[in-house]
């Protein structure tokens, strides 16, 4: 199983890496079957290759905190399925995939995780991020002339 | 480029110095602090650029170039930016990909350069420089990491916290403090102060913002924010010295429909969030990035939950809509999501009670009942919190029944929805910032979406801006003529016999924007005739320039235009049997017949329930996926952030569900089937995240033999704090509307 | 180690703390607002008919579009017509005159000490503390005051007539210990604003008591020996004729 996740990470990193892979079947008819490189051999739950994810970079904090987690790129595995332990009746996620997305996976660029969701086979979108606008301000305009009075206060 | 990678470059020296194992024993938290000399001296000049790796900006920032022409090119650690004249070194910095650390200064507020947090070294000049109040010079060369800018941060930051209580334990803001975070990163690890610490009155700001004064750092960012955003100067700095304090004086509540802003842009727990206080820890919490839904503007916010919960919402930037800023319906309405929900289907029984059924049981009764009437007399209605995707399936539906009396609330029921200029924001919520005149028709932003509001307050501070305004006597937060009160000033304007006439044909870029509220209105059609004159004779739609905006109130209705959801006759509802609400709390439920059969679809026991035979639950905003078209014409995405309550279900899914039990099955099972539905009918709303203007704009004017009818305007929000199902549901909001809102 | 360190250092800290440290506070003024009767935003205030002219003479001297520069001296001006001290409806009067919004003028007035925001008596003495005056013997000045008077600092006495406060430094070294009387008792025409400077414990009580009486005691140096801010019993340099500074040559500048 080990040996199989590491065989799938080093092919999904090689640069020869493709995603379509030609499969003739017996009556000789070439057939184009899209594969999910890890999924096969990694032996992920066949109901786990077929989710749908959104792919986006988290927004910096409203407060301006520091800056040295944005332009991550996240992925959301839009999930909010619930368990509840029947015996103590703890609340946890029902979906092993909800945490990975919240807080095991950061990708440093979008292509990075485009690549690890098509490689997964995932069905993902794109959300566009959303980057500030750096205007020109000066101290000055704070003390800037308000112009002339208006001449009909005068 | 964090803080923390910041700090890192600046602790390098010190680690290499213990790595050649010096003996030193020094009390002082940081040995070359000592004597820190001007970095000329102590050190070489730093590799030539190309050594450097490339930086990118900030945030991934851009840079507005006024005029290309005026660039100029500083070199921040080495490394040259070109940047337009005029900016300040921190955004040059930040434009290197050097995140300077500050307390008072704020990309969106005026520069107060009070804290001196932001100090670096610029070559040549004999002390550090407050870098937020600098202008940068061409060729000026400034350093970020030198001991002098190092010592200089040590020592604001020991002066920061001689008055700070050390009660993170306690505090709200504790784990997202910039306080918190800058002192790791730059402070010391010790202070010299010895003395009692300052303690100072907390201030009574409202229900929305709990006040812990003694945390206060005096940066005035909340301020600033009251006096230039917020538009309500309450806000001061009293007292000087040792004293100073931020407070209003006399005791005044923040009524800013914008105040839970100064939660975000305080840098310390002074302001914080009072329904949120003592909840959850920020690093408990899972963020969901999506949109609001509580007004047409479709704010960008995150959705923080725990577990099932949704516990707070906070805003994300988004420069075209929301900048960095949310109202307070917005932020505060998340308590509504728990209260009053929906949890199970419901038949109700003879004896007028409720009694919870299986989705079976209540599909196969709404499909019996929807065929037992005739196909005319079966009517739908979208509420205003509903997403495209169920609006499209609730459309096919009837008309797959045999019925074509489909609408969102809110459009009115003669609404056409042919001509997207005539019912989108055609000049854009950003584009707003270009005019410099503003007619107001029937419209109050500051209530209908604060946020526009927000952005024609900033115009007319910045840009001179006149404003006019057609209707009742609202309280505008920034300077306007009040010009009348109904369609006669319409009139007058339309016919240039207003003096307001001349200003608007002396503007360069006129703006006008039209309340939704007037939709209702039997005469819409002359109005709009009427503002199509004046938009004519005011040059406000041309190629470059499009100034004529309707500014709507309710999520769902650009997209229910979109997807053409308007009623086939005028008086449908009245002679309708079979009546599918969903989420529709605002129409007019008296006129409903008495025989006939209500089902509500929805997520909350609001209005509409009052009224259903059935009830099918559904899930809220922050419990799927759905796509919404704003005022502007911007389509978005909410993502799911918690899951739904009880037995509830998407809406397109529950109406998929009905189509099959009823014998109409929907050609689509998977939300991607849907939308490319959609995408048939309205591909616009498939575009996410980007905004699709009108393509033919308003030149044509509508043909009306309408007369005007002289009532004056109304007001289409009377109450800002409570709009919709989940806002009349929420606690909050009625502790807001109880004390905020003017008697 | 380090601790050792920390806690001797805590204890000579302590030490200086434990020495009788002197009655004075820092800042007594309430930096906000409480309602009381005779101080609430509800009480009508207004400018008198005079100083309406002289509040448009003030205002004369700026821009139309800068009406706000006129906050302190029209402050001042409402200060002196209400009996030396200011409440909040006169601040907001204030605001209304110069446009702006209240909290404007509520900062300008909570920045600068001499607008006082609490009754003050009718003669307001303020005791300059700065460190010339202290060293001469401006704390006694105070003590003795105080207790004359028989009240606390910023505390009006039972009559109406007195209140002491402090101010920092009125440029009146050369004479230290020196104060000031604020004179309210005649409105903002017969307003007066006189140093007494030179003074010693017991000459400010007669000063006081002069003042109870309504006689308005001289002005200036209390020193007899002194002409203005000469040196006691005449002059000691600059006994002759001061000798003109050589000519410069004003071409080469």
């Amino acid at each position: 199983m080990a040996s199989s996740l590491r065989h799938g990470f080093t092919k999904a990193r090689s640069p020869i890496l493709s995603r379509t892979r030609w499969l003739s079947s017996e009556s000789q008819a070439l057939v184009e079957t899209r594969i999910p490189d890890v999924g096969i051999i990694s032996g992920i739950p066949e109901q786990h290759l077929k989710r749908r994810v959104v792919i986006y970079s988290p927004a910096r904090t409203a407060s301006q905190q520091g800056s040295g987690k944005v332009g991550k790129w996240k992925i959301n595995f839009l999930s909010t399925q619930k368990w509840e332990n029947p015996l103590m009746g703890w609340t946890s996620t029902g979906d092993p995939y909800a945490n990975v997305g919240e807080a095991a996976l950061t990708f440093e660029s979008e292509e990075a995780a485009r690549e690890f969701a098509e490689k997964h086979g995932w069905d993902y979108t794109v959300r566009k991020r959303h980057t500030p606008l750096l205007r020109v301000k000066s101290y000055a305009d704070n003390f800037k002339w308000k112009g002339l009075p208006k001449s009909e206060e005068e | 480029m964090g803080l923390g990678s910041l700090a890192s470059r600046a602790l390098r020296p010190r680690a290499a110095r213990l790595l050649l194992g010096s003996q030193r024993t020094m009390v002082t938290s940081t040995p070359e602090l000592k004597n820190p000399e001007p970095s000329t001296a102590a050190q070489p000049e730093p590799p030539a650029a190309a050594d450097l790796p490339p930086r990118t900006p900030v945030g991934g920032a851009r840079i507005h170039f006024a005029n290309p022409d005026d660039a100029i090119e500083v070199f921040v650690d080495g490394y040259p930016v070109k940047i337009p004249k005029g900016m300040s070194v921190l955004q040059a910095c930040e434009v290197a990909g050097v995140d300077i650390p500050r307390f008072c200064y704020h990309s969106r507020l005026s520069i107060a350069g009070n804290c001196r947090m932001c100090l670096v070294e610029v070559e040549k000049s004999p002390k550090p420089v407050a870098s937020c109040a600098m202008p940068a010079m061409p060729g000026m060369k400034i350093k970020t990491d030198t001991p002098i800018a190092k010592k200089a941060r040590e020592g604001v930051m020991e002066f920061l916290l001689m008055n700070h209580p050390l009660d993170c334990p306690i505090c709200d803001q504790g784990g997202e403090c910039d306080l918190q975070d800058q002192s790791m990163a730059f402070g010391s690890d010790r202070g010299r102060f010895t003395e009692m610490k300052r303690s100072v009155v907390d201030k009574n700001l409202g229900p929305l913002v709990k006040t812990v004064m003694t945390r206060c750092i005096q940066c005035t960012r909340c301020v600033r924010f009251a006096t230039e955003v917020a538009g309500v100067q309450d806000l001061g700095m009293l007292g000087r010295g040792s004293g100073e304090e931020i407070g209003t004086y006399v005791e005044k509540l923040m009524t800013s429909e914008l105040s839970g802003n100064v939660i975000d842009i305080c840098p310390v727990g002074a302001l914080t969030s009072k329904p949120f206080a003592f909840k959850a820890r920020n690093w408990e919490l899972k963020g969901t990035e999506t949109i609001d839904v509580t007004d047409a503007v479709g704010s960008n916010i995150r959705i923080d939950s725990r577990g099932p919960e949704v516990m707070r919402i906070v805003p994300r930037l988004n420069e075209d809509i929301n900048e960095e800023w949310i109202s307070d319906k917005t932020r505060f309405c998340y308590d509504g999501l728990k209260r009053q929900r929906l949890n199970d289907p419901m038949i109700r029984g003879a004896d007028g009670r409720f009694k919870p059924v299986s989705w079976r049981d209540a599909l196969a009764v709404v499909a019996e009942m929807a065929h037992k009437v005739k196909p005319e007399e079966i009517v739908g209605v979208a509420g205003q919190l509903s997403d495209a995707e169920s609006m499209m399936a609730l459309k096919d539906f009837l008309n797959k029944m045999g019925s074509n009396n489909v609408w969102c609330e809110g459009n009115g029921s003669n609404r056409d929805a042919d001509l997207r200029s005539g019912y989108i924001m055609n000049s854009s919520i950003a584009g707003l910032e270009k005019a410099d005149a503003f007619l107001l028709v029937g419209t109050q932003p500051r209530v209908e979406a604060a946020i526009v509001n927000a952005r024609i307050r900033k115009t007319v501070l910045s840009n001179q801006a006149k404003v006019g305004y057609v209707g009742p006597e609202a309280d505008l937060n920034y300077e306007h003529q009040h010009l009348g009160t109904g369609p006669d000033t319409l009139l007058e304007l339309a016919e240039r016999r207003h003096p307001f006439s001349s200003v608007l044909l002396n503007a360069k870029n006129p703006a006008i924007i039209v309340g939704a509220g007037l939709f209702e209105r039997k005469d819409k059609d002359a109005i709009f005739s009427a503002l199509a004159t004046i938009a004519k004779y005011a040059d406000a739609v041309r190629p470059d320039w499009n100034g004529f905006n309707v500014l709507l109130l309710k999520a769902a209705q650009a997209a229910a235009l979109d997807l053409g959801l308007v009623p086939e006759s005028e008086n449908s509802i009245e002679s309708a049997k079979f009546v599918y609400l969903m989420g529709a709390d605002d129409v007019n439920l008296d006129k409903i017949p008495s025989d006939a059969f209500v089902v509500y679809q929805g997520h909350h026991g609001d209005r509409g329930v009052y009224r259903a035979n059935v009830i099918l639950p559904a899930a809220a905003f922050s419990e799927k996926e759905g796509t919404y078209v704003n005022t502007e014409g911007c389509s978005q995405q909410t993502l799911p952030a918690v899951p739904t309550v009880g037995d509830a279900r998407d809406d397109w899914k529950i109406l998929r569900a009905l189509s099959e039990v009823a014998g109409v099955k929907l050609p689509y099972d998977t939300v991607g089937t849907l939308r490319s539905r959609i995408k048939t009918v309205a591909p616009n709303i498939l575009n996410i995240d980007e905004r699709e203007p009108a393509t033919f704009s308003f030149s044509i004017k509508p043909e009306t033999t309408q007369k005007m009818d002289l009532t004056p305007f109304g007001t289409a929000v009377d109450n800002f704090y409570m709009t919709d199902s989940i806002t009349r549901a929420s606690k909050i909001m009625a502790q807001c509307s109880a004390l905020l809102l003017k008697k | 180690m380090l601790g050792r360190l920390a806690s001797t250092r805590l204890q000579e800290i302590r030490r200086i703390f434990t020495q009788p440290s002197s009655v004075r506070s820092l800042s007594t003024a309430l930096n906000y607002h409480i309602d009381s009767p005779e101080n609430n935003p509800e009480l009508p205030w207004e400018f008198s008919d005079v100083n309406k002219e002289k509040a448009k003479e003030i205002l004369s001297h700026y821009p139309s579009n800068y009406k706000q520069s006129a906050v302190i001296p029209l402050l001042d001006l409402a200060q002196q017509q209400h009996g030396g001290w200011l409440p909040v409806s006169a601040m907001n009067a204030v605001a209304k005159v110069i446009e702006v919004a209240p909290i404007r003028v509520y900062e300008v007035a909570t920045f600068y000490s001499m607008f006082n925001r609490t009754k003050v008596g009718k003669y307001h003495l303020l005791v300059c503390g700065t460190t010339p005056c202290m060293i001469r013997g401006s704390r006694d000045i105070e003590s003795a005051l105080l207790k004359h008077l028989g009240v606390k600092r910023n505390e009006v006495t039972k009559d109406g007539l007195f209140s002491v406060g402090e101010m920092e430094c009125m440029g009146c070294c050369v004479n230290a210990p020196m104060i000031t009387v604020a004179d309210y008792s005649n409105g903002s025409e017969g307003y007066t604003y006189n140093y007494y400077e030179d003074v010693t414990p017991e000459r400010v009580v007669e000063i006081v008591e002069k003042l109870r009486k309504g006689e308005k005691p001289p002005a200036g140096t209390q020193n007899p020996k002194r002409i203005k801010g000469g040196p006691e019993g005449g002059n000691t340099t600059l006994l002759s004729e001061p000798k003109p500074p050589p000519c410069r040559d004003l071409d080469a500048c």
